[in-house]
């Protein structure tokens, strides 16, 4: 299977909310999803799908109602990641109403903290920390 | 140009990366007195058009060009990069990560890279850091991630038109123009590049496009420990000849030695043929150097480096090492040492001590690949890089004194674009005495060269020695922008020199001699004209305007320093060295009633005007300046003519004895 195809038929399984089969589908693609920029992103949150449905959580393929918007999601929880990683987080209120709206999971967050932050642990400790305060609520 | 402005540039075609990476710019700390800009360039049709158009919309002598993706982490990026440019202004470009030596595939990370980056890659690492720690590491090219600039030089938008290759394309021509491009050391990354696939479409073609412009017209070859080939020259020098092969047997970095016995009668053909070394033995008799350096060239297999050199030269320990890394930067085709006889402008080398103290103490000065670039070479001992052959061919074989021989090959080079330079880390000692001749046939060699040079280049004389006490008169931070004109530039050795000095500095050149202008113009902006008809060929407002040895050649000096006026900027200088018509020499032969013009010097027959310390007063303060300074070139006095000034000094009430010492004037007059 070609990167498009691949691809296409991701885009059809997240409009069917077919959330198992896009884990499988990548699962069984997985080096055709490793060489697309956008499909290596969500081979690597398969993970944290598979974390939520067995803690029978809400999964973050049913949080979102296109691949496009996972993709936004993504990028946009590594950015605040990262922003504590540096140091440079300048409105943390915002990072908590992000973190509630979209209803991230403690998993996702672990998950896309280990994937894109540098300094993962000071980042996990400020996500602890902060749950404890009772800040940030996941 | 703001020299107190940076201004970030990248291409943008993601809003969510675009405010990102401008959200960790407006974190950074910003120095006293800076300003800070950031142009998000939509739309851009490649990268090199981006740049551009981003380039060309600031006035910030700094620029910053980054990819979206970039996001810089160390809050005090700015000045750590300004304090690097301000060390040496002779820094084009830093990057973040580079290559030492850029692979012949032109990929990057086919071969050793420096730096470090945070590169967030899911299950890596995301520390990326590669080379070892020195300050600064010079590099052939860096990583388009992030290339900082303190020169505005253009991107080849006319060659790559995508978004590959403009990095290592815009690397070059910093290298080209002669600037160093560097990586620091940082302890953390600077930086954190958010990448993660590249699809590369159009890598492969844009990659051809760049080894066709910048390695098939002529690579620089990679520096080797012991890829240098020796051809020492000798003649009648049997003894010298031993001396300088047992010393340069503890030479580092010589991979064979070829003596080119120039026909020795003195016995050096038989010691030679008892000996190891591999030699040509000139049995017909003495030949000119063209033939003789050609015929080594054109019988030996030699190293990717080779030294010329005389016997009773003594290259130090690591010097030609030294001559064989400074060849591997930029675009030097020829590197010199310093001699006791060359480049020692302070005549601090007096014997071998002070030479080994001098290279001592200035090593520890000199970063390596530090050079200054040179139009004159010094035939006695000088390296090339084998490739030059390739590029300019060999020597012009008529010609026979060798530095005939090398002054034909040097303005071959300039017409390539190919400079000398001299290496401030090497150094050797020259056993001859000033002025000592090696050849018989050096007078007769000399006329016959003049009349094949005059008929090649259209020139009587090849001034390619810069005017470096005009160059002193030059007084400006080394990194400041401005404009010089030197009117009467003749081949621009002077131009070339200020160049050096100043890499900021715009050069413009005039002249009369069109086969002088047809070299000069490799070097600088210049062009034909003569100042006399009172009209120049240039719009630009200069700083200072430089006349070396030249109004005394004007029939209308007056007129010609009054519209300089007109040319300089508010403040600006006119720098002038005029010849003394009241030295000695010329009051001696006047009391014996004699005025005698000559080819060169006081009373070269072509001066048309002759001043004295009044009148060069006069004439400046007259057409509106104010002389800021003047000085005197002073030479030995003779006891009769120290008798004569004192004598005159008597019968004078406006003179001093300083005025009948001083050969020449150098003048610096500012406009009023």
């Amino acid at each position: 299977m070609d990167r498009k195809t691949l691809r296409e038929q991701i885009d059809a399984l997240f409009s069917a909310k077919k959330y198992d089969e896009i884990n499988e589908l990548l699962t069984e693609n997985k080096e055709v999803a490793k060489s697309d920029r956008d499909l290596l992103k969500v081979y690597y949150m398969l993970p944290i799908y598979e974390a939520e449905k067995e803690a029978g959580q809400r999964t973050i393929f049913s949080k979102v109602s296109s691949l496009e918007d996972l993709l936004e999601r993504e990028v946009r929880l590594k950015f605040y990641l990262r922003r504590i990683a540096f140091d440079i987080l300048d409105d943390e209120d915002e990072f908590y109403l992000f973190c509630r709206q979209n209803r991230v999971s403690l998993a996702e967050l672990f998950m896309v903290a280990y994937c894109n932050a540098v300094h993962r642990e000071k980042v996990q400790e400020f996500v602890q920390r902060k749950m404890a305060e009772g800040k940030l609520v996941v | 140009m703001n020299e107190k402005k940076v201004c970030f540039i990248f291409c943008s075609n993601d809003q969510l990366y675009t405010e990102e990476c401008l959200y960790y710019i407006n974190h950074l700390n910003i120095p006293e007195g800076y300003q800070v800009d950031a142009l998000a360039i939509e739309g851009a049709v490649s990268m090199t058009a981006g740049y551009n158009e981003g380039m060309q919309a600031s006035d910030a002598k700094y620029k910053v060009y980054l990819h979206q993706d970039v996001f810089i982490v160390n809050p005090d990026f700015i000045q750590d990069f300004i304090d690097i440019f301000r060390k040496d202004a002779r820094i084009g470009m830093i990057g973040m990560i580079g290559s030492p030596r850029l692979p012949d595939s032109g990929i990057m990370w086919d071969d050793e890279r420096c730096g470090a980056i945070y590169v967030p890659a899911y299950n890596k690492d995301p520390l990326f850091r590669a080379g070892g720690e020195d300050a600064l590491t010079e590099v052939e090219a860096v990583d388009g991630l992030l290339m900082i600039t303190q020169y505005d030089i253009p991107w080849r938008e006319d060659l790559f038109d995508k978004w590959d290759f403009y990095d290592c394309s815009q690397s070059q021509e910093f290298i080209r123009r002669g600037y160093r491009i560097v990586v620091p050391w940082m302890k953390e990354p600077w930086c954190l590049h958010d990448s993660t696939i590249s699809y590369m479409t159009s890598y492969d073609g844009e990659r051809q496009k760049f080894l066709r412009e910048y390695f098939e017209t002529g690579r620089v070859p990679e520096c080797q420990a012991g890829k240098i080939t020796v051809i020492l020259t000798t003649y009648n020098r049997k003894r010298q000849l031993k001396d300088t092969l047992e010393w340069l047997s503890g030479v580092e970095g010589i991979s064979n030695i070829v003596v080119a016995d120039n026909g020795s009668a003195d016995g050096t053909a038989e010691w030679l043929s008892t000996q190891s070394y591999e030699y040509l033995w000139f049995d017909e008799g003495v030949q000119g150097y063209g033939k003789l350096w050609n015929t080594v060239l054109e019988n030996f297999e030699t190293e990717d480096h080779v030294v010329f050199m005389e016997a009773g030269v003594y290259p130090e320990r690591e010097s030609l090492l030294e001559l064989a890394s400074v060849l591997c930067v930029g675009n030097a085709g020829i590197a010199n040492l310093i001699t006791n006889y060359y480049g020692n402008d302070d005549n601090r080398i007096i014997d071998r001590e002070a030479l080994t103290l001098f290279a001592r103490e200035n090593r520890s000065k000199q970063n390596r690949k530090t050079t200054h670039r040179t139009l004159s070479s010094n035939w006695r001992i000088w390296a090339v890089r084998k490739d030059v052959f390739d590029k300019i061919g060999l020597f012009r074989e008529e010609l026979q004194s060798p530095d005939n021989v090398l002054t034909d090959y040097t303005l071959r080079m300039i017409q390539s674009n190919l400079w000398q330079v001299v290496c401030p880390r090497a150094y050797a000692w020259e056993n001859f005495s000033r002025g000592e001749e090696i050849y018989a046939e050096s007078g007769q060699w000399q006329a016959e060269d003049r009349t094949l040079m005059k008929a090649s280049w259209g020139m009587n004389y090849f001034n390619l020695h810069p005017n470096r006490t005009l160059v002193k008169y030059i007084k400006e931070p080394s990194e400041r922008e401005f404009k010089v004109l030197e009117v009467g530039c003749d081949l621009g050795a002077t131009l070339f020199e200020i160049q050096s000095c100043y890499p900021n500095c715009q050069t413009y050149g005039l002249d009369i001699n069109e086969a002088a202008v047809d070299i000069a113009r490799h070097i600088a902006k210049v062009k034909y004209g003569n100042i006399d008809e009172l009209t120049i060929p240039f719009e630009e407002k200069f700083d200072y305007i430089i006349f070396g040895d030249v109004l005394e050649h004007l029939r209308h000096p007056e007129e010609v320093v009054r519209m300089c006026r007109e040319l300089l900027c508010e403040n600006g200088h006119i720098i002038a060295s005029i010849p003394n018509v009241m030295h000695i020499s010329v009051m001696e032969e006047l009391i014996e009633g004699r005025f005698r013009y000559s080819d060169v010097g006081l009373l070269d027959r072509t001066h048309i005007h002759l001043f004295t310390y009044y009148e060069i007063m006069t004439l400046f303060q007259d057409a509106g300046y104010e002389v800021k300074d003047i000085n005197g070139t002073v030479f030995a006095i003779s006891e009769r003519g120290r008798e004569i000034i004192n004598i005159l000094l008597k019968l004078s009430e406006n003179t001093e004895a300083w005025m009948y010492e001083t050969f020449q004037y150098t003048v610096k007059a500012q406009k009023r």
